[in-house]
């Protein structure tokens, strides 16, 4: 990795090249984490009958639907061998972001530490950072395939960590978290008292045999496990704002009634298609995995005979590329591929300011724009 | 661990609301009517659905931009530009919400700072009370009476305003009161705003709900205004789409920009079908807004003359569709007159503190059932309010 740092806040870093992408044609985006598949057409019918029989005009539940809270918990048990009330212990937000963020207000006080995987996703900031949080980064590496090592996290255990952030599978990074590790932070965090707050919302999108664990089904974790996942990544909704939030019921209940303070309620009409996407048939699931699979190995090839190496993506449906052979800080890279190549690509410094050797490909592109995306990168950088 | 020593707004709203009295009450004796809802029984129009579906086979089932989709926030720019004279940037200054509430919650947070004032009317609505809570503001309430409607008063907003005041929450017509704040004093609290420089948060949800010829304005028309004032508005009680969650927040480049950082950060952006519906209910017709306006004179006219006749004084409100009605008289507190009405009558009201102490010995009723289930629930209320006054004045 290069020392390359950037003082620049990384939104405005994002923002400058979504504004220089927007003045440009055939621009090849391979930015932003909305899959490019539609919805599927059973979800998106089942939303269409709730609305043409008024069963989305009025507030929904506060919690979320009970028919929602019921197919999240059937769901749960069915995939991640969880075992949840969807009375006590589920709410549903609008959108996963809501949900962290709800989390987060609700247990963070002033001071506490937080531990959250090195390199991440920005967003998380802004919550912590709300809640008065302390982010203590777990450094995560391309050579491990950015697996996170339970000796990372333990020894930044302070009397003042609070709770540790799992991203897993990862954003930016693919990386999946390893059984074995989860089980002995499952240990550390009943050893040392910790909340853990497990992100799982690419758990769809493993490959290579890599196997996704929910460490809250882990025993004794059940109680101090706060799981969040939605509906954007698995089923291609993103434009519906749609996730939940499983926690131990006193923490529900904060996490409700945060919820009804800061939006009421998730919207109707995006609650049934979740019930349509959770108990109709997951072929859908399967088929945009093997998609994004097949793009990913075509993506990792193409990046690798373009002299880029990167931690292998075992799951969600990005490539975290170490592009410090270029010598140009990422940032730049960015911009001079966006401009020079009519390619989006963001830089890792979003992910974290130690990251100015990285960027992040998406797989949310069909195969051959993806080699196309790479050919022109591949133009730039012999000009 | 977790929630039980962790949550600093458990804490916090256990003081407004937890501990507020909620004891068993036997089953009532008649068919209940429910007059407690905040929304009307009203469905959303057919042609906002059929753009919702239309959008969703076009395939509107991404994100969206994140301030929201520009043909909304075009028509919103119009439709204030229309409504009050004043220009907006869609591109900068408008900011679609997942619902008003989420655009209050969002305002509040990045206009207050810990230690900051924030003036809120008292009785109003606690989504203020707790965001402000939550972005480690005081509250300070502002009184209103029902000798002036419950509209906000300039006096009143002089005497809250310390130092420490930051930020006003006008809500214009309010809830739970109705209160519709008339132009004169409006432009007595703007002319204090821009004296204390303050914020003016400018919640217009109910916009559409203004009777007996009062007129609803805005605070941002008014001179030095629209630089110091973000307006929160939504779609739920207009256009009768609570379940969808659109609502907007409007503000001056300046002002808008952190809070729309904090959406993005909160939430991404709105729902995109509901964003088209929105949409659409701006683009009209309006036929089922202006039909509803007659229902709601319809239902007022069964509510509020025959609380007047009761002896239990509401101010006549000029808003909204609720009624805040003083049940002092009877002798009772709010929580324990609403549960005599439920059990005797079998109706079911809000008792008025939850909305702040001014709304201690008050009963909320909304207007959500038609005029002749109102009718009813006054002819059956009204030998139950004699005989408790008559009880009270012994």
């Amino acid at each position: 990795m290069t020392t390359t740092q950037t003082t620049r806040h990384p939104a405005d870093e994002r923002d400058e090249l979504m504004k220089i992408a927007q003045s440009l044609p055939d621009v090849i985006s391979l930015g932003l984490g909305d899959p490019d598949f539609a919805t599927p057409p059973h979800i998106v019918a089942a939303a269409k009958e709730a609305m043409r029989d008024g069963r989305c005009d009025h507030y929904a539940d506060r919690a979320g639907l009970p028919e929602l809270r019921r197919a999240i918990a059937a769901k749960l048990l069915r995939e991640n061998n969880l075992v949840t009330d969807p009375d006590t212990e589920i709410t549903v937000t609008t959108g996963g972001q809501e949900g962290l963020f709800l989390i987060i207000q609700a247990l963070l006080d002033p001071g506490d530490e937080i531990l959250v995987p090195d390199p991440r996703y920005s967003s998380y900031d802004a919550a912590i950072r709300r809640a008065g949080g302390v982010m203590v980064p777990v450094p995560t590496r391309e050579e491990d395939a950015f697996d996170l090592f339970p000796a990372e996290a333990e020894q930044r255990i302070t009397p003042k960590t609070k709770a540790i952030l799992l991203v897993t599978p990862g954003n930016p990074t693919g990386g999946v978290i390893s059984p074995d590790h989860l089980r002995e932070i499952a240990r550390i965090a009943q050893e040392r008292d910790l909340v853990v707050i497990s992100d799982e919302i690419y758990e769809q999108f493993v490959y290579d045999g890599a196997e996704h664990l929910s460490i809250g089904s882990l025993p004794g974790m059940r109680e101090r496990t706060i799981t969040l996942n939605g509906f954007s990544k698995s089923y291609a909704m993103t434009g519906w704002r749609l996730g939940y939030v499983v926690a131990p019921p006193a923490l529900t209940q904060a996490i409700r009634m945060l919820k009804q303070m800061v939006s009421i309620a998730a919207p109707a009409m995006s609650q049934w298609a979740g019930v349509a996407a959770l108990n109709g048939p997951q072929a859908c699931v399967a088929e945009m995995r093997e998609t994004y699979d097949a793009r990913r190995h075509a993506l990792m090839g193409a990046l690798t005979e373009s002299g880029f190496t990167y931690g292998h993506p075992y799951g969600a449906f990005y490539i975290f590329a170490n592009t410090a052979s270029t010598g140009i800080p990422a940032f730049a890279l960015s911009r001079k591929l966006l401009v020079d190549g009519h390619v989006l690509i963001f830089p890792g410094t979003g992910f974290g300011a130690a990251w100015g050797g990285y960027m992040r490909f998406s797989l949310l592109q069909p195969t051959d724009v993806l080699l196309e995306a790479t050919a022109r990168l591949r133009r730039v950088l012999a000009t | 661990m977790t929630a039980a020593n962790g949550s600093r707004f458990v804490a916090g709203r256990a003081r407004a609301w937890l501990h507020a009295p909620t004891a068993p009450v036997p089953a009532p004796a008649l068919p209940v009517i429910d007059l407690r809802r905040g929304e009307l029984d009203r469905p959303t129009a057919p042609h906002i659905v059929a753009a919702a579906c239309a959008a969703l086979d076009r395939g509107e089932t991404h994100y969206t931009p994140r301030p929201g989709i520009l043909p909304l926030r075009r028509g919103i720019a119009a439709q204030l530009a229309d409504e009050c004279g004043i220009a907006y940037d869609p591109a900068t200054e408008i900011l679609i919400s997942n619902g008003g509430q989420e655009g209050l919650f969002v305002a509040v947070q990045m206009l207050t700072r810990p230690g900051d004032a924030v003036l809120l009317v008292d009785p109003g609505y606690r989504g203020y009370a707790d965001a402000t809570y939550l972005a480690g503001g005081t509250v300070v309430p502002v009184p209103v009476s029902p000798d002036d409607g419950f509209a906000m008063t300039a006096a009143a907003v002089a005497a809250a305003i310390t130092p420490h005041t930051r930020v006003l929450v006008l809500t214009t017509p309010d809830n739970p009161t109705g209160g519709v704040t008339p132009r004169a004093e409006m432009e007595k609290i703007a002319a204090l705003a821009v004296a204390h420089d303050l914020t003016v948060l400018f919640d217009e949800t109910y916009k559409t709900f203004v009777f007996d010829g009062a007129a609803h304005m805005n605070i941002a028309a008014l001179p030095g205004m629209r630089e110091r004032t973000v307006i929160v508005g939504s779609f739920s009680k207009t256009y009768a789409m609570t379940g969808w969650r659109v609502g907007y927040v409007v503000g001056d480049a300046r002002l808008l920009q952190p809070i729309t950082d904090l959406k993005l950060a909160l939430s991404i952006c709105s729902a995109a079908p509901s964003q088209w519906a929105a949409a659409a209910a701006l683009d009209g017709p309006y036929d089922d807004v202006r039909a509803w306006l007659d229902e709601i004179r319809r239902r007022r006219a069964a509510l509020l003359p025959a609380l007047t006749e009761m002896g239990l004084p509401h101010g006549n409100p000029k808003g909204a569709y609720y009624a805040f009605a003083d049940i002092r008289s009877t002798g009772l507190s709010a929580a324990a007159c609403a549960a005599v009405f439920l059990e005797r009558a079998g109706v079911r009201t809000l008792p008025g503190d939850q909305f702040g102490a001014g709304g201690a010995g008050r009963l909320r009723f909304s207007l959500v059932e038609p005029a002749p289930r109102i009718a009813e629930a006054m002819e059956r209320l009204a030998p139950v309010v004699a005989e408790l006054q008559q009880g009270a004045a012994r």
